[in-house]
């Protein structure tokens, strides 16, 4: 299936690290991921991961203090080379691909909005406060598209019918204050598709919001995703709404992804240890087990170690995992995990019963059509 | 990938348990850490270095030249008025212009002709009217005019020379000379209508007869004979301890009021805001001016113009603060328990406070002081005690011409004191609150 | 809106009120008041203890005062002038205006531009250079500033010939000299209003440029310059936009330190001159005109945030 995809996104063994006053935090260790046209790819870890910062790479707007260690992420078919003529860009005739980490800050302001967009967690500070809200929806769309001012303001009303605001018109005119959170995500989703962006990386954009209103922020995401067949990264650190929204799902700790396959083979086939610690910490109903928390607290990436990053808190920790880096193993085309239990040499390890149960329950009640 | 070890395919802590990883690095309270990110102010540390070395020369310094008393004296204070605005001199420096003790004077050229050599008398230019500006030894020019000064016109001693000395101390004059074999009269004169008329070594009298040790003054001496560098620490000490007093009683007014007024909320917290505002509407010049004129000019009555208001900023400073954090969980976890409002306002809301509170407090310390400088050299205060630090800038203004010096150390000392402290406050701030900073970008 | 002007007025003047009222009062219970303001002539003395009010409830005195004030169409009389307060005003304002006026509106483009350079340009050399003077002009009072410019000025480098004011002088014979004259104070005032604007335009264009908004524009695909135009810039000079306007507001008053320092005959000096000769009715006349012009440019200051803030504007939003 992947074969069919289209590729836009390709990261290679990127590596960020930045300065701080406590010495060089390598956030970002060798990371590997493609992202096809038309699906959602979560990335998935704890605060600290290196998640948001490889996001914010994409989208170029890594902080000052950001060192490019290494890598490449390069972008397909991007058009870029078609606006004017970009260093960077490897064959501009042949193939239309450009390094995203070599593009300088003059020309990627091109691609941001029209190209690649972004979304944020805390809606309340998203907006400019003293700025009516329409103004900023239809912004970008007479800066960049080059569209009259009346042209902008109609597609920006436009936009936002799209996604849900009631009584645009009336609403195109009120400031920020007046919003509550769910509807200014909304209008920042708005934002986001203004320009007809082909990327749409979310940063974790429902952790502050309640419950009803991420449900509804979620579907609006998929509903757009489908309708534009948009490419999204999404960010988050909670299970339950990678299960909604994700087709893949990379699973990311201390700067590295540890585990990268589909949603199901995640969920029901997970062959990295910390993948089960994390599923096992989701609090289920059904389960009789207490309930697990994974023991323990992330390295500090100042100095990073010389394994497994996950081997002091892994229950299933070997010798090598305290020594070498494990690298990814093949579990089948799609599905790859991080860790010498697949090694030929490793002692046949399962995921733990608990999780076992859990799964096999789950999927009973999928088969059932639940 | 080379031959990988089979032995290190070994499960190693399958069955222990995981316990949280010792945490590298030593805990550190919140003092410490803000001390450690203070320190890495290069600027902020010498500021308070220089603050530290000010405040210690306002306590000891008018200790240390203490060896003139003149002009405390009562009988001395005639005395004292003959040294008035001579240049600064440090024995030590005397190779640096500044400090030789050398002044310039402007006039005539017979005015100048028969000075001894030991005031060496250099000229320095000539302006359209025939007067000479020449630069001499100040020290010795005032001993010789006091003591052996000839009139250029009569050829005769100078009528200054003369001094009049009264019973007491043309006795004490001459137990000196027995006593120690100085010679102090260089011309007697007889008893006449209660005192002496004679001429004496100037210096040689004040020193034997007044104690007066050396005549030296380091930063110079000011209208009045007095020694400037007493006199500037001296009004240095007042300043400070005002200020200290002000801020410490406006910093105790305004939290007691401000945790009131932000704890409670509602009506007291209403009333006192209304209060507060009317308060804010009077012109601190009003209060001052009022109240001196009812009260005299005192140093209490100084503190008093000051705490009136003084306290407005940092109660309504601590009222955010302590808005802010009363809402907290912990606040309601120790409402549960039990703790009654004292405990909970002192012991869990105010340390989140103690941060920006001494920050403003530091940076509050400057403005007291600006404000009292500021209003006595206009003139409006006026201590009996001494002569506060903005009179003697006032002071000088009138005589930069000739003597700038009496207005460069008094401008000196203002300057830095207040650039220390607003340098000082600067880095607490950013030592108690990195946020406030900004990203290192 | 209206509300909120209308209650912003109401509550200033009763302020003004009250103070005015505390003043009066404080100045009635100087113990020298009375024999200086009623004076020793028995004639006059019992035609003024009539007007005055004096023997009744001191808030009956001060109505009376006030009335006497709107009949005569004045603020009194100054005793040692001999002359009619507002006579006195109307002479010495329009001088510290015109010292003030200049160094306020070069002030404004000259400390917002340095503000906006040193806030863009963070922690880069520009910045920290621009931080350093603006320490220095905000410790250094503006009387040490002054004096040791006098000196340099005259003195030293003889640029000018005198360190003082020269407001006598006829500007059409010597407009020059005239002019010259007023040089230094006006730099001195523009020296140290040009530091706090940029003092406070540089923290908080600071604040707005790493606030998440700002982001957003970004990824929005915003150059840096057009957001910065665009959101920055609008966001950060909005808070101080009421500080600007209140300075305009005490262009009217005299700054009693640089008029001191460089002899500017202007509203300052009189106050001062009339507390040394213990002028109480002008000193009355004059606290009472700086009371009103502080409270009227805090009033002006609330309102410029009630137009500025949308939330005020709009009476607070439906949320």
């Amino acid at each position: 299936m992947a074969n069919e995809m289209e590729k836009i996104l390709e990261v290679k063994d990127l590596q960020i690290s930045f300065r701080t006053q406590q010495g060089i935090l390598h956030a970002v260790r060798g990371i590997n991921f493609d992202l096809y046209k038309g699906e959602t790819l979560a990335i998935v870890g704890e605060s600290g991961s290196g998640k948001s910062v490889t996001s914010r790479a994409i989208i170029g707007i890594s902080a000052g203090n950001s060192i490019h260690d290494g890598g490449s992420i390069y972008y397909y078919n991007s058009g870029l080379a078609k606006f004017d003529q970009v260093e960077g860009a490897d064959n501009v005739e042949k193939e239309d691909v450009i390094d995203l980490m070599k593009i300088d800050e003059e020309h990627f302001h091109k691609l941001r909005g029209s190209k690649i967009s972004m979304i944020f967690q805390d809606p309340m500070s998203s907006l400019n406060p003293i700025m009516k809200v329409g103004r900023q929806v239809s912004e970008a769309l007479y800066l960049k598209m080059g569209v009259t001012k009346e042209e902008a303001n109609k597609r920006a009303l436009e936009l936002m019918h799209e996604v849900g605001i009631p009584e645009p018109e009336k609403r195109f005119y009120q400031y920020p204050f007046q919003y509550s959170g769910g509807m200014i995500q909304r209008i920042v989703i708005a934002i986001a598709l203004a320009n007809n962006a082909e990327i749409l990386i979310c940063d974790e954009p429902t952790t502050a919001l309640d419950v009803t209103i991420q449900a509804q922020i979620l579907e609006l995401i998929n509903r757009k995703k489908k309708e534009r067949n948009l490419s999204v990264i999404f960010i988050t650190h909670d299970l339950g709404v990678v299960a909604n929204m994700a087709d893949r799902v990379a699973v990311m700790y201390a700067g590295k992804i540890v585990e990268i396959g589909t949603a199901d083979e995640i969920f029901y086939d997970p062959r990295h240890p910390y993948t089960w610690a994390l599923l096992s910490a989701i609090p289920d109903l059904d389960s009789k087990d207490t309930l697990f928390a994974i023991p323990g607290t992330p390295p500090d990436l100042h100095f990073p170690p010389p394994g497994d990053a996950f081997a002091p808190r892994n229950k299933y920790a070997m010798q090598i995992d305290f020594e070498e880096q494990p690298p990814m193993f093949r579990v089948s085309d799609t599905h790859f995990a991080a860790t010498w239990l697949l090694h030929e040499n490793a002692p046949k390890v399962e995921m733990p019963e608990g999780l076992k149960r859990r799964i096999a329950r789950n999927r009973v009640s999928v088969t059932r059509g639940e | 990938m080379a031959e990988l070890n089979k032995e290190k395919f070994v499960l190693v802590q399958q069955d222990t348990i995981l316990y949280d990883e010792r945490i590298k690095t030593k805990s550190i309270g919140y003092y410490k850490d803000a001390w450690l990110r203070f320190k890495k102010n290069k600027a902020s540390v010498f500021a308070a270095i220089i603050l530290i070395f000010l405040i210690l020369m306002s306590v000891i310094g008018p200790w240390i030249n203490s060896g003139y008393e003149l002009a405390d004296n009562t009988s001395g204070i005639k005395w004292a008025t003959r040294l008035k605005d001579m240049p600064p001199k440090v024995e030590g420096l005397d190779w640096l212009p500044f400090f030789s003790g050398d002044k310039e004077l402007t006039g005539y050229p017979q005015n100048f002709s028969n000075l001894p050599d030991s005031v060496n008398v250099r000229i320095k230019s000539v302006n359209n009217i025939g007067q000479l500006t020449v630069v001499v030894d100040y020290y010795e020019y005032t001993r010789v005019r006091y003591s052996a000064l000839i009139d250029p016109e009569t050829q005769l001693f100078d009528p200054e020379c003369y001094t009049t000395l009264s019973i007491a101390e043309y006795e004490a004059v001459k137990a000196a000379e027995a006593e120690y074999g100085v010679t102090i009269l260089l011309e007697d004169a007889p008893l006449l209508a209660g005192s002496y008329r004679v001429r004496v070594d100037y210096y040689l009298f004040l020193q034997y007869v007044y104690d007066v040790e050396e005549v030296v003054f380091w930063f110079g001496s000011d209208g009045q004979g007095r020694d400037l560098f007493t006199i500037l620490w001296e009004g240095a000490r007042i300043s400070l301890m005002i200020a200290f007093s002000v801020a410490l009683i406006n910093i105790i007014i305004g939290i007691i009021v401000g945790a009131i007024s932000g704890y409670f909320g509602g009506t007291v917290d209403l009333v006192i805001e209304r209060l507060s505002e009317v308060l804010s509407g009077l012109p601190f010049l009003a209060i001052l001016t009022l109240l001196i004129l009812r009260f005299g000019n005192s140093i209490w009555i100084i503190i008093m113009a000051f705490t009136m208001t003084g306290w407005l900023g940092i109660s309504a400073l601590t009222r955010t603060q302590f808005y802010r954090y009363k809402r907290r969980e912990y606040v309601l976890a120790a409402r549960t328990l039990g703790a009654n409002d004292i405990r909970i306002m002192s012991r869990h809301i105010f340390p989140n406070a103690v941060g920006t509170l001494i920050t403003s407090l530091v940076l509050y310390i400057p403005r007291i002081i600006f404000s009292e400088s500021t209003y006595s050299f206009l003139g409006i205060i006026n201590y009996a005690e001494a002569t506060s630090v903005g009179m003697l800038l006032s002071n000088g203004q009138a005589v930069m011409k000739e003597s700038f010096y009496q207005v460069l150390f008094p401008a000196l000392f203002i300057s830095f004191l207040m650039l220390s402290f607003n340098l000082f406050g600067n880095g607490l701030r950013d030592a108690f609150n990195p946020s406030l900073r900004g990203v290192e970008e | 809106m209206k509300n909120y002007v209308l209650k912003r007025i109401a509550l200033i003047f009763i302020t003004a009120a009250i103070i005015i009222f505390l003043e009066f009062t404080f100045m009635k219970m100087l113990p020298q008041y009375h024999q200086a303001v009623l004076g020793v002539d028995p004639e006059t003395f019992d035609m003024l203890y009539e007007r005055e009010g004096y023997g009744r409830p001191i808030i009956e005195q001060f109505f009376i005062w006030i009335r006497n004030m709107i009949q005569d169409g004045g603020l009194g009389r100054s005793l040692k002038l001999k002359r009619d307060i507002v006579l006195i005003m109307a002479e010495r304002i329009p001088v510290s205006m015109r010292l003030n006026i200049f160094p306020y509106v070069f002030s404004l483009p000259v400390g917002i531009a340095l503000g906006i350079w040193a806030a863009l340009k963070k922690n880069k050399v520009i910045d920290h250079v621009i931080s350093i003077g603006v320490i220095i002009f905000i410790s250094v009072p503006s009387f040490v500033v002054g004096t040791m410019l006098q000196y340099y000025m005259v003195y030293i480098w003889r640029i000018f010939d005198t360190p003082f004011v020269l407001a006598d002088v006829d500007f059409a014979a010597d407009f020059w000299r005239g002019i010259t004259s007023y040089l230094m104070p006006m730099f001195v005032m523009f020296l140290g209003e040009v530091s706090g604007l940029t003092r406070v335009t540089r923290a908080e264009l600071t604040e707005v440029l790493t606030s998440d908004f700002m982001l957003l524009c970004r990824t929005k695909g915003l150059t840096k310059r057009q957001a910065t135009l665009r959101h920055a810039l609008r966001n950060g000079l909005v808070p101080i936009a009421p500080a600007i306007i209140g300075g305009f507001i005490s262009i009217l008053s005299g700054s009693l330190i640089i008029e001191q320092v460089f002899r500017v005959p202007g509203i300052g000096g009189v106050y001062l001159e009339a507390f040394n000769n213990y002028d109480y009715p002008l000193i009355m006349g004059l606290l009472m005109f700086y009371t009103v012009i502080g409270l009227f440019a805090t009033l002006i200051i609330d309102l410029s945030y009630g137009v500025i803030d949308p939330r005020i504007r709009m009476g607070a939003g439906k949320r």
